[in-house]
């Protein structure tokens, strides 16, 4: 869309106060779309192998993380990833078609993220300030928004004319209430468990789009071009 | 969460239980109004508002009621006491009536800490009771109405205040069932009713839940967890640390286990859940603060700074922290161990409070200081110090430093060697620093005090390294090495603190020949000492500052006379060195070494005069090595060797190997062992002997051993060892022990068989020597020999006649009588060639010769000489043969073996009925010539007589 905007500029003839007027348009165009993310133009399957890396680096550190979580929170705390809660976020990618699988991604990495941020938060306050799973559970934060950016560029990128909702398509999931300390040591190893898991359905995923979409990427920009 | 009910149920249940003592109330109130001047209701509206206070009361509008029933209450008064007199006179409670017990109670709860605060107000009867007043309160669970706590507060009269607090912990979570609580007041024997019931209500869910919820125990007490369960659900268990524990039901659906919390749990709690890990809770379990040791000070003068000791560890993190606070004032957050905080420091002493608090409990630590008289310095800043004059400068990044009486300590670290000096001033910036080394680098540091009221060192300041100027070397440690014609001047190369600066070069001054040695460079090599002038040795070293002194030194005209040297024995890794007094050494004594069997460079020592003994020590020592140490006297010309000695610093086992043992038989019975001994150069201590190992290798536990002495020559003739095969080692003797084995040498001993045949020969020899000696002796004297031997025997006398010729037969017979008995025996012998024949022929023994010849019958007497079986020698005699002896001459044959012999020969003769009968003696039968006598056994003598008569005559041939 970044792109459709600058083909405005030329085309109007600008008085001071249009071209003010046209900047701040711009500005906007471009915050509620992107959200500051900058996206290059970049060859599909480059974009795809980036991310495809990107997503097999953090589902190896979330395998980490998930194990230095259980570790961290005293016995049995292995039973504590088996039981099931509501407001986690679902692992499964949902979508029939490439652009809703690939928004469906998009939705999840940003549903996991404040989760994963409350996660933290309460860790934070049971671990000393030096262990080794806050920071891995901030750098877990940081990937995640990261891929996030890239996936949105992927999509913007092949479906240029698609635009992203701001709500997550799969429905929101809210972070929990205030719980005891039991409660978040399971409420974090089954968030940290199902980001796992979604971590791997994203890399069979990226893997399969690579495969597909940018090998027939002429057609598919062909036929959003065309919606 | 809960209910506290609150109404005039005790009053109901006053009057509906007890309604003698409706009375009572009645006439209590009454008289409490009366006193008070309060109308009867005012009291029921108290209760039905608990936050109205006496001091709040205001007079309503219907008083005109209470003056108009005047007369009735006094009237009821008057009963009342009547009834009440009647009372105390039947021994009831009367007084209790009196007693309306408390008021206005109120039940408050922290779920968390798990109590229960109670307030209520004071009996309004209590102002008329003169001593104390007693609260009973009790808490009951409430679904059973079991008491957990009962409790009588003491109550003082006289206090200003009526409301009343009263808290109690319960060991159960509050949460696990509902609590209750109730009230009464007692004056002596007398006792209000109880308050009404004020509950605080328990938790109840869908899920199983555990409480308490994330509380924070201390390490060694006892926790009681609950387990509450949904309805209709049933226990299946209860995990503390995944550990499965007992659990007592308490009522319905809640369950309880106490834990007795025996270490310090981790940061992230310890996990205590029922029936599954999704309800559950987490126990912190810790140490309440135990900090120690407040210290306040301050280093800038603006701001105190108090520390203090940590002591144990809480083991509680993050939100459950210790917090700190000093004097009211929260610390930083990330206090640990000292806080600051801005204040003025010109008030003079006062207190410092500390207070640490976490959820286990809070501590205070107090000091008492005047900040003034305990002020740290900060650490000075910018220190520099020059190298030209060792000045050392440096700041203070606060003012109000500049006018402190200060002493400063300034540290010189030159190598690792501290040296601390001192100096004192207002405001000190600077020092001069004096007594440094030349050309030696040093690090200073500062850190200073106040002078006066003198708290601690401040900090330090940060190193600052310099170097000083260089100087002149000192003199040289001059000494010579002799060498044949050569001799090499030697010097000691100065150390850092001796040179004072870098050592350019030496200048060797030999006579008018000057020569420059360059570093490292330390000897010089004179070739050529004929002249007269080359004996002096001058040697300076030489920096950028100038030379030394010169160092002289004089080589001996002529070669050191040779000491005999002794023997030393090292200890400690050196020498203890004593040596007698020269009269020579003005100047002392000069004490060199060296290994004596390898080349090396001397090492010396300069001993003052008047010391005769040195310790000598040196890094260059090593243990096993013979060392050559000689001791010159220092005289005012060449220095005079004196004394000499050899020694280890530490005898070693010998490494090297004695060699070329051998082993050679000497004789039947000896060995000669030789070998090489152990090369001095090899030698790792003095050999006192050799000790030669040898054993038959056939009995190995043989082990003899033979010590030889270093005086003896390296071989040594082993006497008396018999033939054997033997294994032969050789082991040096030393202070230290054997060592330097020798390679086993075997040796098989041979019997000297030539010898055996000479000595036999030589006896041969000598025994054929001597029989032939005697056989000429005997052949000289052979008539002495004969006569002895063979005596002459006298020739039979004949008488005419006995012996007539036979006619016929042509035999003679023999007269016994004439017969000289003979010391030889003569016995029964083989007639050899038919000459004698002995005819034992019935009876008929007879003497008879076959020829008539009597002197071949002599012949044959004289010569027959053999030996018999039995060792006898015997005669073939005719008379032996034939003799009648035992009637003829029975005391001629003296040996009774010769009587036994012709005994038996008679014997015989006599048992076959022999009878010397002349006549009818014939010759004998031919026949007869093949007989022989039968050997037969002697009965006491143990003879054996053979007679053995052969047929060997000519004519049976």
């Amino acid at each position: 869309m970044s792109g459709h905007v600058k083909n405005m500029c030329p085309q109007l003839p600008i008085s001071q106060a249009a071209r003010t007027l046209l900047s701040l348009l711009l500005v906007a165009a471009i915050d509620s779309v992107s959200a500051g993310v900058v996206c290059r133009k970049q060859p599909c399957g480059s974009s795809l192998q980036i991310s495809l890396k990107l997503t097999k680096l953090i589902h190896k550190e979330s395998a980490d993380l998930l194990k230095t979580y259980k570790v961290s929170q005293g016995d049995m705390s292995e039973l504590f990833c088996q039981m099931s809660i509501n407001n986690v976020p679902d692992p499964n990618i949902s979508g029939l078609d490439p652009s809703e699988r690939m928004l469906s991604i998009y939705s999840h990495c940003k549903a996991f993220l404040p989760h994963l941020k409350r996660v933290t938060e309460q860790q934070t306050d049971l671990q000393p300030p030096s262990s080794s799973l806050l920071s891995k559970l901030s750098t877990a934060q940081n990937r995640t928004n990261g891929l996030a950016n890239q996936i949105n560029c992927i999509y913007q990128t092949l479906f240029p004319n698609l635009p992203i909702p701001p709500e997550p398509v799969d429905g929101p999931t809210s972070v929990p209430p205030s719980q005891n300390v039991f409660q978040q040591k399971v409420y974090g190893c089954v968030v940290l468990k199902r980001f796992k898991e979604f971590l791997s359905r994203v890399t069979r995923e990226l893997r399969t789009l690579k495969s597909q979409v940018c090998t027939r990427r002429t057609t598919f920009a062909d036929t959003n071009a065309l919606s | 969460m809960f209910s506290i009910n609150i109404g005039d149920e005790n009053f109901t249940r006053c009057q509906q239980s007890k309604p003698t003592l409706s009375v009572c109330h009645i006439v209590a109130h009454a008289l409490v109004l009366l006193l008070n001047n309060r109308p009867v209701y005012g009291q029921t509206q108290q209760l039905s508002r608990p936050e109205t206070t006496e001091t709040d009361y205001k007079p309503t509008p219907n008083h005109g009621i209470f003056y108009g029933s005047n007369i009735m209450l006094v009237f009821l008064l008057w009963a009342s006491l009547f009834l009440s007199s009647l009372q105390e006179q039947n021994g009831q409670d009367a007084p209790g009536v009196l007693l309306s017990g408390p008021q206005n109670v109120s039940v408050d709860n922290d779920l968390k800490d798990q109590r229960i605060y109670v307030t209520w107000e004071d009996d309004p009867s209590s102002s008329r009771v003169p001593d104390k007043l007693i609260y009973d309160v009790e808490v009951l669970l409430t679904d059973n109405m079991t008491e957990v706590h009962s409790e009588a507060v003491d109550v003082r009269s006289d206090q200003a205040s009526r409301k009343y607090h009263w808290s109690w912990t319960s060991a159960l979570p509050l949460e696990c069932t509902s609590h209750s609580v109730r009230l009464r007041s007692r004056y002596q024997n007398y006792t209000s009713q109880w308050s009404p019931l004020q509950t605080i209500t328990g938790r109840a869910s869908s899920h199983p839940q555990v409480f308490p919820n994330s509380s924070v125990v201390q390490v060694d007490s006892n926790i009681t967890f609950c387990c509450i369960l949904g309805p209709g659900q049933r226990l299946e268990y209860m995990k503390y640390n995944n550990i499965l524990m007992n659990t007592t039901h308490i009522i319905d659906q809640s369950y309880a286990m106490v834990v007795h919390m025996q270490s310090p749990s981790p940061p992230s709690c310890i996990n205590v859940f029922c029936n599954s890990p999704l309800y559950g809770t987490c126990v912190y379990v810790g140490y309440p603060p135990g900090d120690r040791n407040l210290v306040c000070e301050t280093r800038d003068l603006e701001s105190v700074r108090c520390h203090w000791d940590t002591g144990r560890a809480t083991n509680l993190t993050n939100q459950r922290k210790t917090h700190y606070h000093l004097n009211g004032r929260a610390c930083p957050n990330r206090t640990v161990s000292n806080c600051y905080q801005t204040v003025r420091v010109d008030q003079g002493e006062r207190n410092w409070t500390l207070t640490a608090r976490n959820p286990l409990g809070t501590l205070e630590l107090r000091d008492t200081a005047d900040l003034k008289k305990r002020v740290r310095l900060l650490a000075p800043t910018e220190v520099v110090a020059s190298g030209v004059n060792a000045s050392v400068q440096w700041q203070w990044e606060r003012q109000q430093y500049h006018i402190l009486l200060m002493v400063c300590q300034v540290q010189l670290n030159h190598s690792g060697h501290i040296d601390m000096r001192n100096y004192s001033g207002i405001g000190l910036r600077s020092v001069v620093l004096h007594g440094l080394a030349p050309a030696q680098t040093y690090t200073v540091q500062v850190c200073c005090g106040l002078k006066q009221h003198f708290w601690k060192w401040g900090d330090w300041s940060k190193g600052s390294t310099f170097k000083t100027k260089e100087d002149i070397p000192e003199a040289l440690d001059v000494w010579m090495q002799v060498k044949a014609n050569q001799t090499i001047i030697l010097w000691k190369p100065l150390t850092v603190n001796q040179s004072h600066g870098q050592i350019k070069d030496y200048e060797v001054t030999w006579g008018r020949q000057k020569t420059i040695i360059h570093p490292p460079q330390n000897e010089f090599l004179i070739s050529n000492r004929s002249t007269d002038e080359g004996h002096r040795v001058t040697v300076t070293a030489n920096n950028s500052a100038g030379s030394s002194t010169p160092s002289i030194i004089i080589i001996p005209r002529l070669p050191h006379r040779s000491k005999t040297s002794m023997k030393i024995v090292g200890s400690d890794g050196g020498f203890d060195l004593s040596w007698s007094a020269s009269p020579n050494a003005s100047c002392g004594y000069v004490v060199d070494w060296c290994p004596t069997h390898t080349k090396c460079r001397l090492e010396w020592v300069k001993v003052p005069a008047g010391i005769t003994r040195a310790r000598i020590q040196s890094a260059s020592f090593e243990e096993g090595v013979r060392y050559t140490l000689s001791i010159y006297a220092c005289t005012p010309w060449a220095p005079e060797l004196w004394e000499r000695r050899e020694g280890y610093v530490k005898e070693c086992l010998p490494k090297g190997q004695i060699q070329r043992l051998a082993a050679e038989q000497h004789g039947p019975d000896t060995v000669l062992i030789s070998w090489t001994g152990i090369p001095p150069e090899n030698q790792t201590a003095f050999i006192h002997g050799y000790i030669i190992y040898y054993f038959d290798t056939s009995h190995p536990s043989s082990l003899r051993m033979f010590n030889v002495t270093t005086d003896e020559p390296w071989a040594k003739n082993l006497t008396g060892i018999p033939v054997s095969s033997y294994r032969f080692t050789v082991k040096a003797l030393t202070s230290v022990g054997e060592g330097g084995d020798s390679s086993p040498v075997f040796l098989q001993m041979n019997p000297q068989t030539d010898q055996l045949i000479t000595v036999i020969i030589i006896s041969l020899g000598s025994a054929a020597c001597l029989l032939t000696l005697v056989t000429i002796l005997c052949y000289r004297n052979w008539k002495c020999v004969k006569e002895n031997l063979y005596p002459k025997i006298p020739k039979p006398v004949w008488k005419e006649e006995w012996l007539t010729p036979l006619e016929g037969h042509g035999c003679q017979i023999l007269y016994v009588d004439s017969c000289q008995p003979s010391e030889i025996d003569i016995v029964c012998n083989r007639v050899q060639s038919g000459e004698a024949v002995l005819d034992n022929n019935a009876g008929k023994s007879a003497l008879t010769n076959t020829n008539s010849d009597v002197p071949a019958l002599h012949g044959h007497y004289n010569q027959v000489l053999s030996k018999t079986t039995s060792g006898h020698f015997t005669f073939s005699s005719p008379h032996a043969m034939c003799s009648p002896s035992s009637q003829l001459s029975g005391t001629v044959i003296q040996n009774p073996s010769y009587n036994l012999e012709v005994q038996a020969c008679l014997d015989m003769g006599q048992s076959v009925g022999y009878e010397p009968d002349i006549n009818s003696s014939s010759c004998p039968n031919p026949e007869l010539y093949n007989m022989s006598y039968v050997p037969f056994e002697m009965d006491s003598w143990g003879y054996k007589l053979q007679c053995h008569l052969e047929a060997s005559s000519p004519l049976q041939e």
